[in-house]
């Protein structure tokens, strides 16, 4: 961690260092088990962490099968998302018209919260998987565009009059020049945008659904069965724990390719 | 204020009047495109209700809707301030004990990967399905990036200033207070404006799931009922909210920063 300033470090504080988080995280965890297993706290309420460790391992088959529409779902959406984002941010950056009719309308609309579409989205979509990825690209593609268009126009002046001297066309600025540049903004937007993705496809199936996690957890609430909820929210936080580091790598390999590295 | 925006608005230079016309331009085109696409009745109006209807609920529900604006702006700013003071303190702490900053915010960083979204239907079981239960399930979603960002902030502040500061024999405190907080106020301030977008999404979730009042219930109510235009009028309702909260956020961060730096908002 770069963020925390370092003192002087001895092997000992190294090692407490890294055990201060895990000590605190089991206090919790044990304060947790102990207060619940010593006032016989409702299990409908908040069940024991042992209770929600069972119910993963009873449930395994039902929980994993509810993962599949959850993640690929969220996983469409967000490479539908950061394609078309991407391309209406260099058609705005290509063309100016584009970029002063499109940008403050973009911007003025990103405003509204976008949540409160989802409703819509079913009711345009149909409750088949169609709105659930309708909204998840909705969602998901405001970051990219407006941290694209950003990062393309911030590109390095001296480097575009370089081009411009070397009689560079305006397409291979675009794409030699500005667009590695503007790397760093792309995986920053990505990883916003792929937990945007996840929000939309959880918002969607709890309005209406019969598949996914999202769903679990709400017929889960129906029946009472709060383990089993937090044991799908559990599963949900692997799947975007698995996306976002997925994107980490894919973000290192881009630029890596690209020479930044 | 006024004579800055003016400054600020010529200084960027809105020069040519085309940067004004073509968006309105563009989005009377969008409009237009809309009516066409009505009045050809390529979608039902159930699915796609002419512009002109909107506008018309949007007026004549004015009373009613504005009533449930204001239920989803009174809980969105009771969760906002509860998650501004909670999450600031919790950043204080952080940054002034370095017991708590090894202890706390690797957890910090790990918690945030819990897709809080889907905590929605627990809030309700925890707190019921009144006020309480969308106002806490709005600070849940607040108060991650409201910490992460201002402790970010407060514990890089350049080394060379915390270096002058102890050769100077300032306190902690006083660091903190006249060194520290200065230099992170802008990163709190992104901090708060990302807390604020997931404080309306989180009222707004949470009228979705418990249904009693406010903007996020009438536009499933209506969406259910297939009333599209009473959903696209509350919508519109809800970017009044949003705006009004916006507005008052960048007033206040506007103010601060002057105070506290003598630099004004970027």
């Amino acid at each position: 961690m770069s963020i925390l300033p370092s003192p002087k470090q001895s092997y000992l504080t190294g090692i407490r260092d890294s055990f201060l988080p895990v000590l605190l995280f089991l206090t919790v965890l044990g304060t947790w088990e102990f207060f619940t297993w010593y006032t016989d706290y409702p299990k409908s309420i908040l069940p024991r962490p042992s209770a929600i460790f069972l119910a993963i391992v009873d449930n395994w088959g039902l929980l994993t099968s509810h993962i599949i529409p959850t993640a690929s779902v969220a996983l469409g959406g967000f490479v539908i998302a950061t394609l078309l984002g991407l391309f209406l941010a260099l058609l705005m950056s290509w063309s100016v018209f584009a970029k002063e009719a499109l940008y403050p309308n973009i911007v003025g609309f990103q405003i509204v919260p976008k949540i409160a579409w989802a409703p819509l989205f079913v009711l345009w979509l149909g409750i088949e998987f169609e709105s659930r990825l309708g909204f998840a690209v909705f969602i998901s593609i405001f970051p990219i565009i407006i941290s694209m268009t950003a990062g393309l126009r911030n590109t390095d002046p001296s480097l575009v009059k370089l081009c411009d001297s070397l009689t560079a066309t305006k397409l291979q600025t675009l794409f030699l020049v500005r667009f590695p540049y503007s790397l760093p903004y792309l995986i920053s937007a990505m990883k916003m945008s792929v937990t945007l993705a996840m929000i939309g496809v959880i918002v969607g199936e709890f309005i209406t659904s019969r598949e996914g996690l999202g769903f679990l957890i709400l017929v889960a609430f129906g029946k009472l069965q709060t383990d089993l909820m937090l044991a799908s929210v559990l599963f949900l936080c692997f799947v975007g724990l698995f996306f976002y580091s997925f994107i980490a790598f894919a973000s290192y390999r881009l630029e890596v390719w690209f020479g930044n590295k | 204020m006024l004579g800055f925006l003016k400054e600020k608005v010529r200084e960027h230079g809105i020069a040519n009047s085309r940067q004004i016309i073509l968006p309105i331009a563009f989005f009377t085109l969008v409009v237009l495109l809309w009516q066409y696409t009505v009045d050809q009745k390529f979608f039902p109006a159930v699915i796609l209700p002419p512009p002109g209807d909107v506008v018309d609920i949007f007026l004549a529900n004015r009373k009613f809707m504005w009533g449930h604006a204001v239920s989803t702006l009174y809980e969105c700013f009771l969760a906002f301030i509860c998650a501004c003071a909670i999450g600031l303190s919790v950043s204080c702490i952080i940054t002034l004990s370095y017991f708590a900053r090894r202890a706390i915010y690797p957890n910090l960083i790990i918690f945030q990967l819990i897709p809080t979204i889907a905590l929605a239907p627990l809030f309700i079981l925890w707190f019921g399905i009144g006020t309480e239960a969308r106002v806490a399930y709005g600070i849940c979603l607040a108060l991650f990036p409201i910490v992460v960002s201002s402790s970010t902030g407060l514990l890089n502040t350049g080394d060379t200033y915390l270096k002058l500061c102890s050769s100077l024999t300032a306190g902690r405190w006083q660091t903190f207070k006249s060194v520290r907080l200065p230099f992170a106020l802008p990163l709190i301030f992104t901090g708060l404006r990302i807390g604020l977008t997931l404080t309306i999404i989180g009222v707004v979730v949470g009228e979705f799931v418990t249904a009693q009042s406010g903007i996020g219930y009438l536009i499933s109510f209506a969406a259910s009922g297939l009333e599209t235009a009473i959903s696209l009028a509350a919508i519109v309702y809800l970017l009044v909210v949003g705006l009004i909260l916006f507005t008052a956020l960048v007033c206040i961060e506007f103010v601060v920063l002057r105070i506290f730096s003598g630099v004004a908002a970027p």
